[in-house]
């Protein structure tokens, strides 16, 4: 297992909240902008690939909705996207400026005001970018979007997640 | 008509169920001037304006024992309304009282929604106001309804089709924040721009709309692979843009640029980079610019 701040590994998955005004775009870009009104410095995600013994990439991904909204409060048609991270790290590479955009594993953990999130990972490096590339970075992102995703109303109807 | 109104900020806002202590504080939210604003409650059964000198809207509702309550807002500069979430509380025990000279609403009740502990609670305070605006009762519909009578406004001079697909994709939108419950802005300014570029660029496939953090309309074509063509329409004129794609002579390649510039010169730049998104019209184009 790597340790924070490191760089997921490759074939790493992360499942990534969003509003549902934000997912019905294809590809949903305003989910992976900073907000920046709320201070968001970097972008918050869960590691589907932490769930090492959970045998099906749906269970995992169960796993790692679970954890995220336990600091969150989404609304029954928010999205939880599902993000190929290699495909993610090729579309950034698109553009040199863009090389402070990373995806590593950032534990939550003993953080006053959050619960423990022990797959939580992060998009870091955008917040110090200039508008522009900010923008592009979110559309690299979002352009790493699966199909495959499912809404807050959709886990819990499934069964699939764990309320707090 | 919204459209008849000089205005340079019009925001449009979805409130929270309810900030911390249930306080929805209209200035803070806003970023409008304070005696700008006004807020009121109604009492239950229907949407109402009351309160002697001052127009303000309430809308409560009972149904099935179950009362909700929501709050209208209106920025007088702009007519603009500002409405919360409905506030969902017990029957019967909903009150609200108007303060002159402090114009500050309180409403008192007891929750039944999870989100605000059982209990009274109070909200929403507004600030003096130098004039009496008159204005409709509203019900909570209202805002999302004024954003798309501004968008008809403004995409009034599109071809036909272009305006149509704006049109239903801004409603579609508009339906999705009606479900959110975070605060949504809407910069009117921005809308006006997009709107304008819209007219002179003449897209041959419309854009995809969403509304960014700070409130700008956000414009941007897909072509469904790996081509992605995005523009950001700021309040000041100005715009954001950026495009990428694969390189289809080097599949492992992509391209990637953005910049920003005033809006008005976006339709002479944009066709180059994005030629399967744009008509062939240049020559109209290069006059308007």
């Amino acid at each position: 297992m790597i340790g924070p701040g490191e760089a997921l590994p490759l074939n790493s998955t992360i499942a990534r909240h969003a509003r549902a005004p934000e997912a019905r775009q294809s590809p949903p870009v305003q989910a992976f902008r900073l907000r920046r009104a709320n201070g968001e410095q970097d972008l918050s995600a869960g590691w589907l690939e932490y769930f090492e013994d959970c045998p099906t990439e749906y269970e995992r991904y169960a796993a790692a909705c679970t954890q995220l909204v336990r600091n969150l409060g989404p609304n029954k048609n928010d999205q939880f996207l599902v993000i190929d991270v290699d495909r993610a790290r090729g579309a950034l590479a698109s553009n040199s400026a863009l090389s402070s955009v990373q995806i590593v594993f950032s534990p939550v953990l003993n953080q006053p005001g959050f619960v423990d999130n022990p797959s939580h990972a992060s998009v870091v490096g955008m917040h110090e970018l200039a508008e522009p590339l900010e923008q592009l970075a979110a559309e690299q992102l979002a352009l790493a979007v699966r199909a495959d995703r499912m809404t807050w109303r959709d886990l819990l109807s499934h069964g699939l997640v764990l309320k707090k | 008509m919204p459209g008849d109104v000089a205005v340079s900020h019009a925001y449009l806002l979805l409130a929270p169920p309810h900030s911390p202590a249930g306080v929805v504080d209209l200035h803070a939210d806003s970023g409008e001037a304070p005696q700008s604003w006004f807020a009121g409650i109604g009492a239950a059964g229907k949407a109402v304006t009351m309160v002697a000198g001052s127009t303000v809207a309430g809308y409560a509702s009972t149904v099935a024992g179950v009362t909700t309550v929501g709050v209208g807002a209106y920025n007088v500069l702009g007519n603009t309304a500002v409405t919360f979430r409905p506030i969902t509380v017990g029957a019967g025990s909903v009150s609200a009282s108007f303060v002159e000279g402090l114009h500050s609403v309180v409403v008192t009740g007891t929750s039944i929604e999870p989100v605000l502990s059982r209990g009274q609670f109070q909200g929403f305070y507004s600030y003096p106001t130098e004039s009496t605006p008159t204005v409709p009762a509203v019900s909570l519909e209202e805002p999302m309804q004024s954003a798309e009578i501004w968008l008809w406004t403004k995409s009034a001079s599109l071809p036909a089709a272009l305006r149509d697909a704006v049109r239903e994709e801004f409603s579609e939108l508009m339906d999705a924040f009606r479900e959110s419950s975070e605060v949504i802005l809407i910069d009117s300014d921005s809308i006006t721009t997009a709107m304008r570029f819209l007219s002179i660029a003449t897209p041959k496939i419309p854009p995809q709309i969403s509304i960014t953090d700070a409130g700008y309309f956000y414009l941007h074509w897909f072509d469904g692979k790996d081509a992605l063509l995005g523009v950001t329409f700021k309040s000041n004129g100005r715009a954001i843009w950026s495009y990428s794609q694969g390189n289809p002579a080097w599949a492992a390649t992509r391209t990637a640029e953005a910049g920003e510039r005033p809006a008005d010169l976006l339709p002479s730049v944009l066709p180059d980079l994005a030629k399967w998104v744009f008509s062939d019209d240049r020559a109209r184009r290069s006059v308007a610019a």
